[in-house]
């Protein structure tokens, strides 16, 4: 009966991949395509302008006829992994809720898709009036979906709001100095800080503006209400977001006219609604995937950074500097890039900042690839037989695990001994922020959605750092002064300056820089932006 | 029988009791929700600031104090990561879980039992020994893998069905099929061994003696006493497929109910939702045992409480 049991596992595997290869492109799209123009019609009917006539004519006719007609907006679907515990822009950190509220609300500032700050409803991005204040004038006429209009009084009340002590958010990290805000008139507000603050620009990057009325509700997490391109429409709980394109839209109506946002977990269903055509663009593939889509995209940078964190205190067995640069030396990140990544991440470049990142540093260059050098290194420092612990996480990322289990196995391949200890998720945390017994090595995987070298030095190359290894140093002097140093020349120096020291004293192995990959069916016509983001309205749709 | 009864009832409350203050305990000391919340480089001053709001800094005992006070009072706190009561989460999730669950079981247990009665009249046979392969790979092929390999082939190969989602009947065929094959492997290989018992026993053969159909027989006479071990299966398939099988079946199939609800509160560190699926479905579970037993007595007289 064993026998029988594995030739039947054979049997269906063979089927399943055999069926999948040449299976199944038409069978979905004649189930799609009625029930995309029956929604639209009465949407563009109800907007009398005179472009939509047209609509008007082809919605009256039998279904064959509004087939043949092109499309006057299309439906698309989007496969998330995770749902968002909550449609308040303001009360969650969950990337999910990023990229569905990045359609629906608007930010003073906000990025063009290659990552540079532009002004979002601001008129540019803001002028520091004093050490303490940062002034912004919002752009006229603009009004959330309600009706309420997007003016000064609501920027200050989205400020309030985050800020207030009693508002429990995780987002409070992002906002660092902010202390508060002021109308000056009905278009103009002043933004407080509690001493000079270079990144307030970058920081209202990331925050959303809310109406003053509607955000009071109860259950503006369910139906939140904004006053970007897109209107909320319904969540099905554990299913989906709707989300409407808003024909009165400032910069005029999208072209996709509906989203839905559908929340699927689990990889390989996600995967197969897409080659099913039910799922047009999904969040995630794994990038051995790529052949098996019709289309995939990968942001332009990486948002994930790989790197181990080496113990540089005195004391620690890797507190020669020799030793660390010899475990950077003894691993081939190219081959990691390549290999375990199928070519999608980048090696960084000796630096944990990205090319795209404030205060990256365009002189350095990652350590290469020498195992004799790693050898000669550790045989100065006397470091023969070394043994050290390294901590990793598993299930956070794109192959976390897999990487860390790489390393070791290079650093073995010198001589360096390396004990992988993998604990749980919220034990790891307290191993990377245990300011008094810093691990011998831990992997991490950063991420800033800042864009901003602020938030990575000072949390990564600043001794006093939540996690950063390494003794008091100028570089802490230098951070600190960056994140008052209103003159961004200046602050781009200083944090060349700490970027130099860092690769200099190796206190980290820089490794990979992991992007967001997305895959989608040929009806889509898009690019990936570097925050990872979607944003409907760039996407272009052939029926 | 009404004594028995409330005996039984006072023991499920103890148990519910005891589950929840287990899983309070359990959760709170395996990881901290406030670490997967924030980021991983978040300020010392921070996280206290948000484990002060969720009410986590206070001491363990005075946490299940508060939340068994609240408990009595039908307040199981509200989810973290919803920020809303976790049992309305929990009892809008239930309905689909109910539909789901029910139907696999359904599904499994009048197939499983057929194969099974049927496997029983010729042991040894082509036909038996189909339908017992047929039931080992229903026991042991993985859910999750066999729910993947489905969707392959119905949905993305064939188009049958939809990939994953709810709404209609055709999204429930696959995860019903799936979450009914273990089912239908045990059902029908218990009720085929207590068959081929019941039809070797005297009473059976009395019958045979008497001239009844054998159709009559094995209906009527064996199935009768074969069914009381299909039943206490069958009370533990609808457990195990509640409890189990709904979450990696839901989780596959996207499907929106309290299986993947507990995915998603592990996934979150939602220690509040979780409580709240683990004690409905510890409410559930204890009422499913009594009405095993009190079939019993229904199934077969020889059955006597006390």
């Amino acid at each position: 009966m064993a026998r029988a049991y594995s030739k039947f596992l054979a049997l269906t595997a063979v089927l399943a991949l055999v069926v999948s290869a040449c299976g199944g492109d038409e069978s979905t799209s004649t189930t799609q395509a009625p029930a995309t123009t029956t929604t639209q019609a009465p949407v563009e009917t109800t907007e009398a302008a005179p472009e939509t006539t047209q609509a008007a004519e082809t919605e009256a006719p039998t279904t064959t006829e509004a087939m043949a007609a092109p499309e006057p907006g299309a439906r698309i679907v989007v496969g998330l992994g995770n749902e968002p515990g909550s449609l308040d822009p303001q009360a969650v950190d969950q990337f999910a809720m990023f990229t569905i509220n990045e359609n629906v609300f608007d930010k003073l500032v906000t990025r063009d898709p290659g990552g540079q700050l532009i002004p979002g409803v601001a008129t540019d991005l803001g002028t520091p009036i004093d050490d303490t204040t940062w002034q912004y004038t919002v752009q006229e006429g603009i009004t959330f979906h309600n009706g309420e209009p997007l003016n000064a009084d609501a920027v200050v009340h989205s400020i309030l709001r985050i800020i207030d002590p009693d508002y429990p958010t995780p987002l409070k990290d992002n906002l660092g100095t902010l202390v508060g805000a002021e109308k000056v008139d009905e278009y103009t507000v002043n933004i407080l800080t509690s001493g000079p603050d270079p990144l307030i620009p970058t920081r209202l990057a990331l925050l959303y503006l809310v109406p003053p009325e509607a955000s009071q509700s109860a259950d503006f997490g369910e139906n939140p209400v904004g006053s970007g391109p897109y209107r909320f429409v319904s969540w099905e709980l554990g299913v989906a977001v709707e989300l409407e394109a808003d024909p009165n839209y400032r910069g005029g109506a999208p072209a996709v006219s509906e989203a839905r946002f559908t929340f699927i977990e689990e990889y390989g269903t996600r995967l197969a609604g897409v080659l099913n055509d039910e799922i047009d663009l999904m969040v995630d593939l794994l990038p051995e995937d790529g052949s098996r889509v019709d289309q995939s995209w990968t942001t332009p940078t990486g948002l994930k950074q790989f790197i181990v964190s080496l113990n540089a205190r005195v004391g620690s067995p890797v507190e020669d500097v020799r030793i660390r640069q010899a475990l950077n030396y003894a691993v081939d990140k190219e081959a990691i890039a390549d290999g375990l990544f199928s070519g999608i991440a980048e090696v960084l470049d000796g630096q944990m900042l990205n090319p795209n990142w404030f205060g990256y540093n365009a002189d350095l260059d990652p350590y290469p690839y020498d195992p004799d050098r790693a050898r000669a290194l550790l045989a100065e420092a006397g470091a023969t037989d070394l043994e050290i612990q390294l901590i990793s996480l598993v299930g956070n990322s794109l192959l976390d695990r897999e990487t860390t289990e790489v390393v070791a196995a290079y650093w073995a391949d010198v001589g360096v001994t390396a004990d992988i200890f993998i604990p749980e998720f919220s034990e790891y945390i307290d191993r990377l922020i245990d300011r008094e017994n810093r691990p011998d090595a831990i992997f991490v995987p950063h991420d800033n959605l800042l864009f901003d070298g602020d938030r990575t030095l000072s949390a990564y190359y600043h001794s006093q750092g939540c996690c950063g290894s390494m003794d008091p140093s100028e570089a802490d002097d230098w951070i600190d002064a960056g994140r008052t140093e209103l003159d961004q020349a200046a602050r781009l120096q200083l944090y060349n300056d700490v970027g130099q020291a860092g690769h200099d004293q190796a206190w980290y192995v820089w490794l990979v820089s992991i992007p967001n990959v997305f895959a989608g069916t040929d009806r889509i016509d898009w690019s990936a932006r570097a925050d990872g983001l979607i944003h409907l309205a760039d996407i272009a749709v052939s029926s | 029988m009404g004594r028995y009864v409330l005996k039984r009832l006072i023991q499920a409350a103890l148990v519910v009791v005891s589950v929840t203050v287990v899983v309070f305990v359990v959760t709170r000391l395996i990881g901290d929700p406030v670490a997967v919340m924030l980021p991983l480089e978040a300020t010392d001053e921070n996280r206290a600031v948000l484990e002060a709001q969720l009410g986590l800094d206070r001491p363990i005992l005075v946490q299940l104090g508060d939340y068994m006070a609240d408990a009595v009072r039908f307040d199981f706190g509200d989810s973290l990561w919803q920020r809303r009561p976790a049992i309305d989460i929990v009892m809008e999730r239930l309905p689909p879980t109910m539909v789901l669950v029910l139907s696999g079981f359904v599904l499994g247990l009048l197939l499983g039992a057929v194969i099974g009665v049927v496997a029983a009249i010729r042991p040894g046979r082509w036909m038996d020994r189909l339908f017992v392969l047929l039931g080992v790979l229903g026991i042991s092929l993985p859910q999750f893998w066999i729910g993947l390999v489905l969707i392959v082939f119905f949905s993305v190969g064939l188009g049958w069905f939809p990939t994953s989602g709810s709404g209609s009947l055709r999204h429930l065929v696959l995860p019903a099929v799936v979450l009914a094959l273990p089912i239908l492997g045990r059902i029908a290989l218990v009720t085929r061994s207590s068959m081929i018992d019941e039809l070797n026993t005297p009473h059976v053969k009395d019958a045979t003696a008497r001239g009844l159909s054998r159709a009559r027989i094995v209906v009527a006479h064996a199935f009768r006493g074969a069914g009381i071990a299909t039943i206490t299966v069958a009370g533990w398939e609808l457990v195990g497929a509640l409890a189990g099988g709904a979450v990696v079946v839901e989780t596959v199939y996207a499907w929106p109910g309290i299986g993947f609800t507990a995915m998603q509160a592990i996934e979150r560190h939602d220690i509040i939702l979780l409580q709240g699926v683990v004690l409905v479905i510890a409410v559930i579970v204890v009422t499913i045992n009594i009405l095993v037993d009190v079939t019993y007595t229904l199934l077969d007289p020889r059955v006597k409480f006390d």
